[in-house]
């Protein structure tokens, strides 16, 4: 499991974020190569299994986590502080990408969706001489799938069943992380996960 | 093949996403699973597919260069910003000093310019001279009827007092001529 859990932060965490808001260095270097992964992971699921545009959305994430540690005020895990500020960095430069896509190239925006939802090739890796081919095909229709399942959920039950399937969050945690209510996450998650089960229907009984 | 239940429905998923917490609830469900076919084989589908789902979200391993120049440029960005910020103020100071001087600059202007133009134009103050002849013209159209029939009321009075000096028809004005011919025949009448 991703996110720690621990309801106090380490010692060493603490030290460090001291340091880190007193603009030391080597203290953000630490906490930046600490997360960097988990955030990478975070911006990696929410832009759509994108590596490039991940990598782009984890360093501006990690900026402004960093840029704004003076605001944690050490009332939630500063794990919990560190997810919320990405996912809304994150969902930011979706919304961004989606604006700037549907102002400036209409026309192109709209083919460039369907080609991602509608050709299977797109998504192959490169042919490696140890993998298996109809496994390899196999997997990048299944994630064309997974990532047209995903694309059908509103921006809310997305986030959240991301949250919960990939980091592995709790129903309390992804609220506190999202600012919704408790019930809101579940209901969210609920019609997510069976909006996500429909779509997936065919690879649920192979 | 018997199908999941439907009452069922979100204590499945409650299960499935491993957020089945209340311990008498979980021991009806697996009471519940242990006797219904299509509740285990959903929930069996269910574990299948999110499995799947976590398997295509897996992210790819972030390279060792690239975490490296990560955590570099997210340093490089705080310095700068570190450095720019009390720059941006002092600059903003800067701009911010001239512009009120120049604003307060220009208000004492139009203040003196103000209080020294009654002193400068006097009485000539153009403003009030067109008002004064605004109120003027005025009057002269509200009261133009009026000065008309003064005006042949003068007339008539000056034909009479004429006539009454005895004086000839060459001298009237030429709007009484009319008037003077009469006059003599109706005296020698």
């Amino acid at each position: 499991m991703e996110p720690q859990t621990n309801s106090t932060v380490p010692a060493d965490e603490e030290d460090l974020i001291r340091r880190a808001r007193e603009n030391d260095p080597a203290a953000v270097d630490q906490l930046v190569r600490r997360y960097q992964k988990k955030v990478f992971g975070i911006a990696y699921r929410l832009s759509g299994f994108d590596p490039e545009e991940a990598r782009d959305t984890a360093q501006e994430a990690l900026f402004q986590v960093f840029r704004n540690l003076g605001q944690f005020e050490g009332r939630a895990r500063f794990s919990t502080w560190l997810y919320r500020t990405v996912v809304n960095t994150c969902l930011d430069a979706q919304r961004r990408r989606r604006r700037w896509f549907r102002m400036i190239l209409p026309a192109r925006s709209a083919k460039r969706d369907e080609a991602d939802l509608d050709d299977p090739l797109d998504n192959i890796p490169a042919p490696e001489d140890n993998m298996d081919p109809v496994a390899n095909l196999s997997g990048a229709e299944l994630k064309r799938d997974v990532l047209h399942a995903l694309r059908r959920l509103s921006e809310n039950q997305r986030t959240v069943f991301q949250l919960k399937v990939f980091q592995e969050l709790s129903i309390p945690e992804i609220a506190a992380v999202t600012g919704m209510a408790e019930g809101t996450v579940k209901s969210h998650l609920f019609r997510a996960t069976q909006s996500v089960r429909e779509q997936l229907r065919d690879w649920v009984e192979r | 093949m018997q199908a999941a239940c439907r009452n069922q429905n979100e204590t499945l998923m409650l299960d499935v996403l491993g957020e089945l917490n209340d311990t008498s609830v979980r021991r009806m469900w697996e009471d519940h699973l242990r006797a219904c076919d299509g509740c285990r084989r959903e929930r069996g589908r269910m574990l299948q597919l999110l499995g799947k789902v976590r398997e295509v979200g897996m992210p790819p391993e972030l390279p060792a260069e690239r975490a490296d120049s990560m955590a570099a440029a997210v340093g490089w960005r705080l310095r700068n910003e570190r450095l720019a910020r009390p720059e941006k103020t002092i600059r903003r100071r800067i701009r911010l000093v001239p512009a009120l001087a120049a604003g307060c600059a220009f208000m004492v202007i139009v203040a003196v310019g103000y209080r020294l133009q009654d002193r400068l134009f006097g009485p000539l103050g153009g403003g009030d001279i067109s008002v004064e002849l605004q109120e003027q013209d005025f009057e002269v159209v509200k009261h133009l009827d009026l000065l008309k029939d003064m005006d042949t009321i003068e007339k008539l009075i000056h034909v009479v007092d004429i006539d009454s000096e005895g004086q000839g028809p060459d001298q009237a004005a030429p709007e009484t001529q009319g008037m003077h011919r009469d006059a003599p025949a109706r005296t020698h009448a």
